[in-house]
């Protein structure tokens, strides 16, 4: 399933709740350097608004670290980015001690992982080694060096890319790893037009770099209070926790969604529902974002057509829009 | 297409796929009225049919409000109640009190056009669904009072139909729409299938009442006032008790059956009474007369005839009651007659033909009779030597018998070694290649009846089969004879007693053995044998007889029957819709629980939801309030008010109080989808897109 599947409602031209207006400005400031990218983009917000990271998958070119950098420079605070390879180290990522002479002792120096956004690109392209250092960061928003334990920034946002072609030298994520994305989509395909417009505005110059950002790190620690406090509705919530249950069941899937993924599921929801400036869930918030939220987490058994993890992605968000055509809508509460 | 051309497409297949489920039971009903009663209802059925084709199917109704509430009674519905009315009174015309068989094609057919009707007046697909349900009983209804084997092929084809329907109704009947009983809908479909009812019931009473008495009434015609089932002993042989008691048996005419009990033996005496012996068959008919030596036997009775060879066997003495008003002119006895004892005198002769020489016991006296009956293993019949009869009456075959049947019997014969097994060969044939019916069709007057039941009818009732099991075996030189009498009579009316009734008239066979005599045998098929016990009876014939003599029990007379039909219809008619309503309910409960504390935009929705489900529309379970308002609107409503409603639903069943719809805003989609709902009951289209597939 690409992003263009993915009907993003319309906007509320003036939104009335605070975390509303600040998700809109966020928006607004991506979409004047990424085009044609709507959902993509919204999905994105979803993940930044909901507290959990985002793993972008496409053929290279396609726009995906744009994007990445395009909401980076849009919060107002520390942005890195790491270029994954064969080579790097976990103390490449996360940071290590090193000796200080006046001190005598060791002084801790932090990577780039020490950000409010984080970009990892080409992440597949980390060993293994590399990547369980993301684990900690990802989960617990925290890194442990030499036994201490050592606080990332708060909010802290990491994007990760991926090419799903070209795979020599390329370490699959492990389940581990996927289940710590909240949200995993490929771009797709740009209409004519619009890539006509893509490239004749990079003619003219490199253009994210003349984003300025529009939200600060403690306005958007507030706005994603603001999404966790959004209401769900009792029967919003069981109709999420039955699409999870149901991935479970179903006859193509070896391993099914986690706990885990319902709570990300939810808490995506509740962005979505903020983003529309709505103060509460709707399952169709729940529907439209579950292939996004729960496709990559599923492990399926292998079928002949998915070799690589682009289709095994693609094939999972399939999955997920099955199940959830068997997953009847709660319509009352109880 | 357009999609309304679809959707009426759709709805009328649906209703020719009912109509012709009806055609097929009025077809199966067909055997059991005279052709002249069944042509113009058939002629009615054809037009309520084309009626109700042809008609829109849920014509446009005012809209609630403006003032279209006098149009209280559509034309069809009048019209259906004229023709249940009609059905009714013509139903009526033909119920005959005591006469099972025309009774349970009365409530047939009453039903059927019940059910016709309905299909006219029905407003929605489910409540024709219902209405298809009443074809089953009818037909139900029809199979085991008629007792007809032919019944079977419509049957099926009818449940057919039946079921081409219910698959064309699945969608509105057993998932979508199965919301549809909390509110309006069950008393609406209450509604529609009682008023008719109810009135039309009505009007058949007045018109039953009102009606004159006509002769016909009281008398049992010959076609159509038969009884008995394929199975029991039941049998219109030998035309009850005058048949009995006559001298010929014509192959070519039917007798009639009268259910009046003519004799009462104790209990546990045979279950074949004989009474007279055919011996001449000239082709087409039998003849039966006293031969030779006339004996008169005493009114005192006991003496054993003189001068006869003494028939060797089990001898008996029975002690009989007669209960026809009528004389009966042959004396009954349960083997061959040898004494008697009671009122009148009695002649007989050597073949055993004993007969009252003037008038015979009066009603309500008793008789005694001494009889003898062979009594003898199969081996020993295998092994039976001796003097064969010599009479040349005993293998006469009338020129006129086709040779294929000698043909036939010859084959049969060829492979047995004895007597007995030639008689044993060729009653399983007749048992397992023709078919009883009591209603088969009688040859054509000159037509060989013999012929005409082994190789073109293949149907036929004991007359038949005993004919044609005599001219086989003699034709193959086995000495035989046709008996007729009364076979197992009914033990369960009266304790103790053994009550024959001009129904239970047989017709069988007689072979004889050297050295033992003329032993009886019986080849009509579904018969039990002589000495079987009624539990070789089939399932189906015991529930018909318990059926039967359960009927039999209840008040008779005209008023009386028409009360039993009256309850019997509408039990027939509850059970159908209650069963349709449990269908309903227990889908309705399974996928969407309780109703209790359902907001007012959730009911109106509901309510809306259910009316789709009727045009296969509805949202699908799998589809959110957002997906199924964006296929939503089309030319009934502006999209705009729809989907202000539907945003007002979400927010009463997903959002927290605060944000709760107030009262003009609930007001207000309320009246939006009250709207739809009205809009989607005139046909029109609402939902501009198919749903989802339910798998993608």
């Amino acid at each position: 399933m690409t992003t263009g599947s993915l009907l993003a409602s319309a906007r509320p031209d003036e939104p009335e709740n605070r975390a509303a207006v600040v998700a809109q400005r966020v928006i607004a400031n991506v979409e004047r350097v990424v085009h044609g990218r709507r959902a993509a983009v919204e999905l994105v917000a979803c993940g930044l608004l909901s507290g959990g990271h985002v793993l972008l998958q496409d053929v290279p070119g396609s726009g995906k670290t744009t994007i990445a950098r395009a909401f980076a420079r849009s919060v107002d605070g520390a942005f890195r980015r790491i270029q994954a390879t064969a080579d790097l180290l976990p103390g490449d990522i996360t940071g290590s001690s090193v000796w200080e002479p006046d001190r005598h002792g060791f002084v801790f120096v932090p990577g780039p992982l020490f950000a409010h956004v984080v970009l990892v690109d080409e992440l597949n392209r980390a060993t293994p080694r590399a990547q369980s250092a993301l684990l900690e960061a990802m989960d617990e928003a925290a890194v442990t060096v030499d036994g201490v334990r050592h606080p990332l920034p708060d909010p802290f946002f990491l994007v990760a890319t991926q090419n799903p072609i070209d795979q020599h030298g390329t370490y699959p994520l492990p389940e581990g790893q996927l289940d710590r994305f909240a949200i995993a989509l490929r771009l797709g395909d740009n209409d004519p037009a619009t890539e006509r417009l893509v490239v004749r505005e990079q003619l003219r110059r490199a253009t994210v770099d003349h984003l300025t950002p529009v939200v600060g790190p403690e306005e958007l620690h507030d706005v994603r209070g603001l999404v966790r406090d959004t209401y769900v509705a009792d029967p919003v919530l069981d109709y999420a926790v039955n699409i999870v249950r149901a991935t479970r069941t179903h006859p193509g899937v070896r391993i099914g969604a986690s706990s885990r993924a319902a709570l990300a599921l939810v808490r995506c929801a509740q962005a979505r529902a903020v983003i529309l400036d709505r103060e509460f869930v709707l399952p169709d918030d729940v529907k439209l974002l579950a292939p996004f939220v729960l496709g990559h987490r599923l492990v399926l058994h292998r079928g002949p057509q998915q070799r690589t993890a682009a289709d095994s992605l693609g094939a999972g968000a399939a999955v997920v829009a099955e199940v959830m055509a068997g997953v009847p809508v709660p319509v009352r509460r109880d | 297409m357009t999609r309304e051309a679809l959707l009426a497409q759709n709805t009328r297949a649906t209703r020719i796929a009912f109509v012709v489920a009806g055609g097929c039971a009025e077809f199966a009903l067909q055997p059991l009225l005279p052709f002249v009663e069944w042509l113009p209802l058939l002629a009615l059925f054809l037009v309520v049919a084309v009626a109700a084709v042809g008609q829109p199917f849920a014509p446009p109704k005012p809209p609630p409000g403006t003032a279209g509430g006098s149009a209280s009674w559509p034309l069809r519905q009048i019209v259906a109640v004229v023709v249940i009315g009609l059905a009714g009174a013509v139903a009526l015309t033909r119920l005959r009190p005591g006469d099972v068989a025309a009774e349970g094609r009365t409530l047939a057919l009453l039903m059927l056009f019940v059910q016709f009707a309905h299909a006219l007046a029905s407003r929605t697909r489910r409540e024709m669904a219902l209405g298809c349900g009443v074809v089953v009983p009818t037909l139900a209804i029809a199979a085991v009072f008629g007792g007809d084997v032919t019944l079977v092929l419509p049957v099926t084809m009818s449940l057919a139909g039946v079921a081409v329907t219910a698959a064309l109704l699945h969608r509105d009947v057993l998932l979508e729409s199965t919301t549809a009983v909390s509110a309006g809908g069950a008393s609406s479909t209450v509604r529609a299938c009682v008023a008719p009812l109810a009135v039309a019931l009505a009007v058949g009473a007045l018109l039953f009442l009102v009606l004159p008495d006509t002769p016909r009434l009281r008398t049992h015609t010959a076609f159509g006032g038969s009884a008995g089932s394929a199975t029991s002993a039941g049998d219109r042989a030998t035309s009850g008790v005058g048949a009995v008691g006559a001298n010929t048996l014509d192959l070519n005419a039917r007798g009639t059956l009268p259910t009046a009990p003519v004799l009462a033996v104790d209990a546990s005496a045979p279950q074949y009474w004989q009474g007279a012996v055919f011996a001449d068959f000239d082709g087409r008919a039998w003849h039966s007369s006293v031969q030779g030596g006339l004996q008169l036997w005493a009114p005192d009775g006991g003496m054993l005839r003189p001068g006869v060879a003494q028939p060797q066997g089990q001898g008996r003495t029975d002690t009989a009651t007669v209960l026809s008003p009528d004389a009966v002119d042959v004396l009954l006895a349960p083997g061959t007659a040898t004494g008697y004892a009671g009122a009148g005198a009695v002649i007989s002769d050597a073949d055993g033909n004993a007969r009252f020489a003037s008038r015979g016991p009066a009603q309500n006296t008793t008789y005694t009779v001494s009889s003898v009956a062979p009594d003898v293993s199969d081996d020993a019949l295998r092994a039976a030597t001796g003097t064969d009869v010599s009479d040349p009456r005993w293998t006469f075959v009338p020129s006129t018998v086709a040779p294929r049947v000698r043909a036939l019997a010859a084959q049969l014969a060829g492979s047995t070694s004895n007597r007995f097994d030639t008689v044993a060969a060729i009653e399983d044939y007749l048992k397992t290649h023709e078919t009883y019916d009591i209603n088969s069709p009688l040859p054509q007057k000159g037509d060989d009846p013999v012929d005409d039941f082994l190789f073109v009818s293949h149907r036929g009732f004991c007359e038949q089969f005993a004919t044609a099991a005599v001219v086989m075996l003699r034709s193959v030189g086995v000495p035989a004879r046709l008996v007729t009498g009364f076979a197992f009579g009914d033990t369960s009316s009266q304790p103790g007693k053994r009550i024959f009734r001009g129904s239970d008239a047989h017709a069988w066979v007689q072979v004889y053995y050297p050295g033992v005599g003329w032993v009886a045998s019986d080849a009509t098929a579904s018969s039990a044998a002589s000495g079987a016990s009624s539990g070789g009876l089939s399932l189906r014939a015991r529930i018909a007889n318990a059926l039967k003599s359960g009927w039999k029990q209840m008040p008779h007379g005209r008023v009386g029957a028409f009360v039993v039909v009256c309850v019997a219809l509408a039990l027939g008619f509850a059970g159908t819709l209650l069963v349709g309503r449990w269908l309903v309910r227990r889908r309705r409960v399974a996928s969407v629980g309780a109703t209790a504390g359902d907001g007012p935009v959730l009911a109106a929705y509901l309510r809306l939801e259910r009316a789709l489900a009727a045009q296969a529309r509805a949202r699908a379970p799998g589809e959110t309030f957002g997906e199924f308002a964006r296929r939503l609107g089309g030319l009934a409503i502006p999209a705009g008010d729809v989907h202000g409603a539907m945003r007002c639903l979400e927010r009463e069943c997903y959002a927290t109080g605060r944000r709760a719809p107030s009262a003009a805003e609930v007001d207000a989609a309320v009246a939006v989808f009250d709207r739809l709902c009205a809009a989607v009951r005139d046909d029109v289209p609402v939902v501009v897109a198919a749903g989802p597939p339910a798998r993608r």
